[in-house]
């Protein structure tokens, strides 16, 4: 089996030949032009804005709040788990992985959260 | 930096500490734009990692607030999820939203299924988004 080192790995689709292939973020780092780029360009829409239109949600049982460094180094804890690994079909990421992959979506919009 | 990935942190509502956005920490819910040819779609993900917050809702609850956002701001039109073949009470929640599956993939041991079209009466007896413009929910917010 592909070994994948990150938490999720993605589908992304040859712009040439329309197939389909897995791919990890680092892999996707890789690329010339990252396929996500693309898309958050023809949404006009950065992560960062995203996160910036979803700051809170307030539900009956749950909030959500945009991923931030200050949740790093809980979330870190979770994923050593063989189970959530298992459940969640990923590989543990280092911690200092692990702020990468929370600052990649990040970086932009909440430095004051860094 | 591939900026079409968003994860946000699920926190237990009845356990929030205002002065520490780490207590009441569950899980996480994801949703990733990444398929170049249809960009209303979009996969999402979520994970309910805290034992004792397991069985109560909540990663249904996350899913839907997510969902509705994804739908009313981004409008999309189709939610897709990769789950291991291991998960069955995920499989169980994606299957009570309406999600079909459409692919296995053995190699990674996971099941796809999608959601399409998008049922807006699935978020109905959700807080109304007007409880979103919540000014500062943590004290460093």
């Amino acid at each position: 089996m592909e070994k994948r080192k990150e938490k999720k790995s993605r589908i992304v689709v040859d712009s040439k030949t329309k197939k389909k292939n897995r791919v990890t973020l680092k892999h996707e780092n890789q690329r010339e032009h990252c396929p996500c780029t693309l898309i958050s360009l023809s949404l006009s829409l950065s992560c960062a804005q995203l996160t910036a239109a979803f700051e809170q949600q307030i539900g009956k049982t749950v909030v959500l709040t945009p991923y931030k460094a200050i949740h790093v180094a809980k979330y870190h804890e979770w994923m050593t788990s063989p189970f959530l690994q298992e459940m969640t079909a990923s590989e543990p990421l280092s911690i200092e992985e692990e702020y990468d992959m929370q600052t990649s979506w990040h970086v932009d919009a909440d430095s004051r959260h860094q | 930096m591939c900026p079409s990935e968003c994860t946000f942190i699920v926190h237990d509502a009845a356990k929030v500490d205002r002065l520490d956005e780490t207590a009441a920490m569950v899980g996480d819910v994801n949703l990733f734009l990444n398929d170049v040819d249809d960009r209303t779609a979009a996969e999402i993900e979520v994970m309910i990692a805290e034992e004792t917050a397991r069985g109560k809702g909540m990663g249904r609850e996350a899913l839907l607030q997510l969902m509705r956002y994804g739908l009313e701001n981004l409008h999309l039109t189709k939610y897709v999820a990769k789950i291991a073949y291991a998960n069955a009470p995920s499989l169980k929640l994606f299957d009570s939203l309406g999600f079909k599956e459409v692919s296995r993939a053995d190699v990674f041991q996971e099941v796809t299924l999608e959601l399409h079209p998008i049922a807006e009466a699935l978020w109905e007896g959700l807080p109304g988004r007007e409880s979103t413009a919540y000014d500062g929910y943590f004290s460093s917010s």
